[in-house]
């Protein structure tokens, strides 16, 4: 490499340089120029004068947003379905492929991973469908508590059931996917240290223990700092797609906030301001993940 | 480090032939052993049929007459056989119109992410290419950062390109995971091949089109699968950047007829529910089918590219 110039690998590798060009300049203009967009938190924009042309107005909608009466509702709303949806939704992929890896019918392993992950795949309107219907007056979870001799439940006007059904939800949806990328790092470990273990007489609890959790451990250690860096990133379709006015109390986060008066309300400036706030907030909680990732365990993302 | 390409096929293999083989045997069945794989199976089925049972549940109701329906009777399978959800659906002039647009940007998209994407790989897969860590840092910082939903929307706008399939198809055609997949697999490709060809003459256009890419089609495939499924299933953008009824892709009108929503702007027909048969609840099953459809059915199919592609995608993330 030493000698190489830029410019004689221009034109040594002029071909290359070419192929390159399409993903370049797409990445500039859909992922870098919105980064730059973001001045028009700053702005106060209006479509004639646009980007460049705007009133720039500093902080003006950030004061705003902290002075907003829903304020605190869609933070708090934000972080409890980011902060429930992390405790709660974690966990059960690694407990499904550890379940899974556990199996010994290697044919039903087969379908039950197949079938696990069929939800990934169906898009989120289907699933917001299927929740209505299975929820509904006459749906199998109301005729279930009649059985039981209680009374229906109206699970879409009562702000407290919201939260339950987004993270159920998110969990039937992803708990098959997730297990993948678990099951990888299972399948990894070699028999050998299994038969050895039980040759020296550790039970199967005791091999779990000791082979199986620490194999995956540093998976969990990565996707941990991941899942807790986007925790207030709670993502706005499904959220869009579940809540009704009724239940704004609880179901209405940062997005969904943004999409209403951002976007359907045209106040552009105020919307990119509050999303703006919630990237930073995300990229400080990914930061200080991974700080204590390190500090904790001595090692991390970066 | 272990070459990750290597691992990934060390993986894979024992993957696979795990399957045609006994799982490890262990000589220390105790009593409570016995039980956990009892449990351990019926915990696990059970988890099977609750995944299953919205989909066979949905197949009833969408056949199934209203009064049964609304006394909840209906589960897993039809009560008053009838089609006429369907017969309404299919009637709807919207929901072809719908299909057509859904599979346009579908293909549309999947095209500009393969050709992006191995266009991208190849220079990427060079290892003596100047620019290589520069393009990939480059790359990668979006994927932490982006600029948010209003930016984006802005900038659509500015370009001219609201309401138009380029708003659906653009903005993600450039996503680094697909490209990091090919990459991978080009790389895992032997490098004398490359290199024979390059004696013999050939320039890197004749090599990523006639040797590369050819020998490329089973990751290529995932990635087009992938894709595809995901522009089919998407809601968000069609819903932030069409404003025509008629561009709406199927999730669009799906979502209406769930909602019992016309969209915000005028919709061209909501099927009105008859009386007896047929309900709204029929009809929404129905359309849910048929927008699940495509996948479902060839899903058996093309699982595997699927489970390959995000074993290789997640260990090499």
């Amino acid at each position: 490499m030493k000698g190489d110039s830029w410019l004689g690998s221009l034109k040594t590798q002029y071909n290359l340089y070419l192929m390159i060009v399409p993903v370049v300049l797409g990445t500039l203009i859909f992922s870098y120029f919105p980064m730059y967009g973001v001045i028009v938190a700053f702005q106060n924009y209006n479509v004639i004068e646009g980007m460049f042309g705007s009133e720039f107005v500093g902080l003006k909608h950030f004061i705003t947003f902290a002075n907003d009466p829903y304020f605190f509702r869609i933070l708090k709303n934000t972080f409890l379905l980011g902060l429930y949806s992390f405790l709660w939704g974690f966990w059960p992929p690694i407990v499904l492929a550890l379940l899974l890896n556990e199996l010994k019918m290697l044919r039903f392993k087969k379908v039950a991973q197949t079938i696990s992950y069929l939800p990934h795949f169906i898009s989120l309107v289907v699933i917001g469908g299927f929740v209505f219907e299975l929820l509904s007056a006459y749906g199998v979870v109301n005729q279930f508590l009649v059985y039981l001799g209680f009374d229906k439940i109206n699970f879409f006007t009562e702000p407290g059931w919201f939260r339950s059904i987004y993270i159920s939800t998110t969990i039937w949806q992803g708990i098959g996917w997730g297990s993948i990328i678990y099951l990888a790092a299972l399948t990894g470990v070699s028999p050998e240290q299994y038969e050895s273990a039980v040759i020296d007489g550790a039970s199967r609890f005791r091999q779990a223990i000791h082979i199986t959790l620490p194999a995956i451990f540093p998976v969990i250690r990565i996707m941990m700092i991941f899942a807790l860096s986007s925790i207030l990133s709670v993502s706005f379709e499904l959220v869009y797609l579940l809540y009704n006015p009724a239940i704004y109390a609880t179901a209405d986060v940062i997005a969904t906030y943004v999409f209403r008066r951002g976007i359907q309300g045209l106040d552009f400036s105020f919307g990119a301001a509050v999303g703006l706030a919630q990237s930073v907030i995300a990229f400080v909680l990914l930061v200080i993940a991974n700080w204590i990732s390190n500090k904790t365990t001595g090692d991390g993302l970066w | 480090m272990v070459d990750p390409a290597q691992a990934t096929e060390k993986q894979l293999a024992r993957e696979h032939t795990s399957v045609h083989q006994e799982s490890r045997v262990r000589h220390n069945e105790s009593l409570y052993s016995k039980l956990f794989d009892i449990l351990n199976v019926t915990f696990l089925t059970v988890f099977i049929l609750s995944v299953l049972y919205p989909f066979v549940n949905a197949i009833a109701i969408s056949l199934s007459q209203t009064t049964p329906i609304k006394k909840g009777l209906v589960h897993l399978v039809p009560i008053g056989l009838n089609f006429d959800a369907y017969k309404i659906v299919f009637s709807s002039f919207n929901i072809f119109n719908a299909y057509r647009n859904s599979i346009y940007y579908s293909v549309l998209g999947t095209l500009l992410i393969l050709v992006v994407g191995c266009l991208a790989a190849y220079p990427l897969a060079q290892r003596n290419f100047r620019a290589r860590k520069l393009l990939t840092v480059f790359l990668t910082i979006p994927m932490f950062f982006n600029g948010g939903m209003i930016p984006l929307l802005l900038l659509i706008r500015e370009l001219n390109m609201l309401n138009t399939v380029w708003a659906l198809v653009l903005p993600g055609a450039f996503g680094f995971w697909f490209i990091i997949l090919i990459r991978t697999n080009f790389q895992a490709l032997p490098d004398g091949l490359m290199e024979s060809a390059r004696m013999d003459g050939a320039h890197d256009w004749h090599i990523l089109l006639r040797i590369v890419i050819p020998l490329s089609v089973p990751i290529l495939v995932t990635v087009a699968l992938f894709a595809s499924v995901g522009i089919w299933n998407s809601f968000t953008p069609a819903l932030l950047y069409l404003q025509d009824y008629d561009k709406m892709p199927i999730t669009i009108v799906l979502r209406d007829i769930i909602a019992n929503s016309r969209f915000q702007f005028e919709s061209t027909f909501i099927p009105e529910p008859l009386s007896d048969t047929g309900s709204i609840e029929s009809m929404r099953m129905a359309t849910i089918l048929l927008t699940l459809g495509p996948i479902v059915l060839v899903y058996p199919f093309i699982q595997r590219y699927f489970f390959k592609g995000q074993l290789v995608g997640s260990i090499k993330g």
